[in-house]
């Protein structure tokens, strides 16, 4: 079975699906095929049994109505016509006559013979041979010795009388004890009656078997006492088994003769205790036996081959949509993506290559997705990335910082250097993408302190974070571009522009707004400017660089879609923009960049 | 499933289909060859073959167990070897499978003989003369049953030391096998062995028949035949019943049914009887195993020697009480 299973495992499934199936075909239909032969063997062994038993049992009728008819003719002559007459005064010729003619076609002659072999009767008429020896007759004999019984002889040749045309016949006689009247005294004698050969002859032929068969009669003894072949057996050209067969009992039997084998059918006839045997020779049977396997095993080698040729068809259709399925596979493996898996088969081969074909083309859309996200990211990192040292931003910082030298204001340039030079710190990080809330509103604080000298006052800011948030993370140069935004957009033209600062947690979520009270504008404006329909300049002013729309896409990339910025603005009231991220830990983010 | 694999099933069913179909055609031809019937002519001595009821029912019966259908070709004069030859040649270009010849006796017969056999099977049943040597015979072993019926006269006391012995035989049937038989046993210094051929007419026969009878002194009639037999025990027959004595005794080779009429009426002492019904039988077989190219040699049949005493013997009866369909 281990050895088997190593086998298969290998295979292909058409070679595991033809090979499964021929096999169990192959013994099934041997199995079927030896099992049908067995039954018709017995079917047709018994079927000629059965005919040959029919037959011998037609013969047995006819053979015994026959015998019975002669037994009553004896019967009658004994009991209507001898007893009740007296052979002094009667005379019994003309009954004898009477009952002579009305068988004539079965009897050759009916004779009454005294104890001492004389004839005292005879019919039809004629003179008794010279020659002939009555008492020592082997019916005479049987009759005297047994004299309850009728006695069948063998067939022999009639040679007590001479016949009228000096033809010989051959008979059987029937005899029997019977008591003459003569004279009102009783004397034993013996009453023949010889039946006609050719009767039993004509019995026989008339219900044979087929061609090659036939039957023919024994006494008890096995002594033939008609066979179609009798004149060959005793000139010895033909040799019959009537001894052995005459020993069985009635029914039906296998024997070889002659190394031929025969089907032999044995049935008593009664009272005469003769047989009656049929037989058949085998080698007609085996002749219809063999024909019957020949067309049988030509049938079956053609089912079988038909059967491997629809198997092998179907195993086919089953494991070729598999193969070609595993073949599409294949080069999935190796990388082809722009496979259009084309499968026909049966139902679930079908929809497993559509499901296979839709995931790949899902892998290829993710996949695609997934190079657009990463080149998105790295634009936006890059011109976040670009944005880290804004030129514009430092040229007017240090102009600051070089007027302030140049007018003595030593202290507010120091102050202007050391913001500057933590702004930039905070800008650069290390090159890290992701800081600390903390380090994000310092950014924003040292721009606002870097603005609030060049500005003169005119900006005024507060920061104010929850203690919980500060070590939350988030993306750089977020803050900064907003508070930017309100002072480019608004406070550069006020005296009293005051940019709040709040960093807080709901929930989950961590909230930073940068609020102004600036001129503010219709919050539909403040949509486009997210999705892009109006420009957002504030990268061409001098600021940051960093646009709006920059915010929102690296806050999605990093965060995903439900994070990110948003407006809210309301004219000459004031606008907020308010930074929505995940309140997570920036020790979540160490290790990652 | 490829094409290819397709054609090659197609072209394994087709090929078991044509052996199928070669086989089943083999087997019909076979068939039809077993149940053929074979045509076979039997060319007679005589003009009929009604004193061989035995012999005829034997061909007949073999005719019927082999599948043979026997056309009996009779000679409108008895033992014309002409005819016979005539006769031969044309059921050999008619189309006869085989050919049964009871051959005249006749040195001319032999040739013919061969000549046909070299042609279709020929099977000589009964021959008179030598020469059919390489041709299947089947016949009496004539020379041993004249020794037989010798020693029967012997045993009965009929050949005493100056006994003579007259053989009849019917015209053109003399028998040289059987006499030689006859006069190897009984052909003692001093006995003289006359033959006589009886006249074909059956009254002059009778005559014949009557003058050697009567002619006292002569010693035994020994019949080469059933028909002289036949006459020669009816002429002592109808001298008895007129009184007149007949010392000869009658022997004979042959069967009737009034021969044994006239064996149990002590007409006929003693008859050699062959087998005819065998004769006819192996007669069919030998010439339908000739046409299946079997090796066939010849066959001699079984003869009996009965009297009045063992003609019930069912040994003798069976050959002179034969089993015809009546």
């Amino acid at each position: 079975m281990k050895m088997l299973k190593r086998f298969l495992h290998k295979k292909s499934i058409q070679f595991v699906i033809s090979i499964s199936f021929t096999v169990v075909m192959i013994l099934g239909l041997l199995l079927m095929a030896v099992l049908l032969s067995n039954q018709y063997v017995s079917s047709m062994t018994k079927s000629i049994s059965e005919n040959n038993k029919r037959t011998v049992d037609q013969i047995d009728l006819n053979l015994s109505s026959y015998l019975r008819s002669m037994m009553r003719t004896s019967d009658s002559m004994y009991y209507h016509v001898i007893k009740n007459s007296d052979l002094k005064s009667g005379n019994i010729n003309s009954q004898m006559d009477l009952l002579y003619e009305t068988n004539r076609d079965d009897l050759a002659s009916i004779a009454v013979f005294s104890d001492n072999g004389n004839v005292i009767t005879a019919e039809p008429l004629s003179g008794l041979k010279p020659s002939a020896n009555v008492k020592e007759q082997e019916w005479f004999k049987s009759a005297q010795a047994q004299i309850e019984n009728l006695h069948f002889s063998t067939p022999h040749v009639e040679n007590l009388f001479f016949a009228p045309d000096g033809s010989y016949q051959w008979v059987i006689s029937l005899s029997r004890y019977v008591e003459l009247t003569e004279d009102g005294s009783v004397h034993p004698g013996v009453l023949l009656v010889d039946m006609n050969f050719s009767r039993i002859e004509q019995i026989c032929k008339n219900n044979s078997l087929n061609t090659a068969g036939f039957v023919y009669i024994t006494d008890g003894s096995g002594e033939i006492i008609y066979h179609p072949k009798q004149s060959l057996i005793y000139s010895n050209l033909f040799h019959e088994n009537n001894r052995a067969d005459a020993k069985h009992d009635d029914g039906t039997f296998l024997e070889t003769l002659d190394g031929q084998k025969r089907l032999v059918t044995v049935k008593t006839v009664g009272y005469t205790g003769w047989k009656i045997i049929a037989v058949e020779p085998f080698q007609d049977i085996d002749t219809l036996y063999s024909h019957f396997f020949i067309y049988a095993a030509f049938i079956a080698v053609c089912v079988m081959l038909v059967l491997v040729f629809i198997n092998l068809f179907i195993s086919s259709r089953i494991a070729d949509p598999i193969e070609k399925l595993e073949g599409y596979m294949k080069k999935i493996e190796g990388g082809d993506f722009d496979q259009n898996i084309e499968v026909s088969g049966s139902y679930e081969i079908e929809h497993l290559g559509k499901a296979i074909n839709s995931m790949v083309q899902r892998i290829r859309k993710l996949m695609k997705d997934i190079i657009e996200e990463q080149e998105a990211k790295r634009r936006s990192e890059l011109n976040a990335l670009q944005a880290q040292i804004n030129p514009h931003f430092l040229y007017n910082t240090l102009d600051s910082v070089v007027w302030m030298t140049e007018n003595g204001h030593y202290k507010e340039a120091e102050c202007m250097v050391t913001s500057l030079a933590k702004f930039f710190r905070i800008s650069l990080s290390k090159g890290k993408n992701i800081i600390s809330v903390a380090d994000e509103l310092e950014h924003a604080r040292n721009y606002l302190i870097i603005q609030s000298y060049r500005y003169a006052d005119k900006v005024h800011y507060s920061i104010k974070a929850e203690p919980e948030v500060m070590n939350c993370a988030t993306i750089k140069l977020i803050v900064q571009p907003l508070v930017e935004n309100s002072i480019c957009h608004g406070m550069e033209y006020m005296d009293d522009g005051k940019i709040s600062i709040s960093a807080y947690k709901k929930g989950d979520d961590l909230y930073i707004d940068v609020a102004d009270n600036g001129p503010g504008m219709p919050q539909e404006q403040a949509d486009s400017l997210l999705s892009g329909k109006l420009q957002d300049t504030t990268g061409n002013k001098g600021g940051s660089g960093i646009g709006i729309r920059n915010i929102q896409e690296r806050i999605r990339l990093y965060f995903g879609e439900p994070y990110g910025l948003s407006i809210h603005s309301e004219p000459d009231v004031g606008t907020t923009a308010r930074i929505h991220l995940p309140a997570k830990p920036l020790d979540d983010f160490k290790g990652k960049e | 499933m490829n094409r290819k694999k397709a054609l090659v099933f197609l072209l394994l069913i087709g090929l078991l289909c044509t052996t199928f179909f070669v086989y089943s055609k083999l087997r019909w031809t076979a068939k039809a060859k077993s149940s053929e019937v074979y045509e076979i002519s039997v060319v007679c001595r005589g003009k009929d073959m009604e004193d061989r009821a035995s012999l005829k029912a034997g061909i007949n019966q073999a005719a019927d167990d082999l599948s043979a259908e026997v056309n009996y070709i009779t000679l409108s004069k008895k033992n014309d070897a002409a005819q016979q030859i005539s006769a031969m040649k044309r059921e050999a270009g008619s189309g006869a499978n085989a050919i049964l010849i009871f051959p005249a006796d006749s040195e001319s017969i032999v040739e013919p003989v061969h000549q046909v056999a070299g042609k279709i099977p020929v099977v000589v049943l009964q021959p008179y003369v030598q020469g059919f040597s390489g041709i299947c015979t089947v016949s009496c072993d004539e020379f041993k049953l004249g020794e037989s019926l010798a020693q029967k006269i012997i045993s009965d006391g009929n050949a005493g030391h100056s006994a003579d012995f007259h053989i009849i035989y019917q015209a053109h049937q003399s028998n040289p096998q059987l006499i030689k038989g006859l006069a190897g046993v009984l052909g003692k210094p001093g006995v003289v062995i006359s033959e006589t051929e009886l006249p074909d007419d059956r009254d002059r026969a009778y005559d014949t028949a009557k003058s050697i009878l009567m002619q006292k002194g002569r010693g035994n009639v020994i019949a080469l035949d059933s028909g002289s037999l036949e006459t020669a025990g009816k002429v002592k027959s109808d001298l008895v019943q007129a009184g007149v004595a007949v010392p000869a005794k009658i022997y004979g080779a042959g069967r009737t049914d009034s021969v044994v009429s006239l064996l149990e009426n002590n007409a006929v002492e003693a008859v050699g009887a062959e087998d005819e019904y065998s004769l006819g039988y192996l007669g069919v077989k030998m010439a339908i195993d000739g046409i299946h190219k079997k090796s066939t040699k010849s066959i001699n049949v079984n003869y009996v020697i009965a009297d009045k005493t063992n003609m019930y013997k069912p040994q003798n009866e069976y050959i002179l009480f034969p089993f015809l369909n009546h």
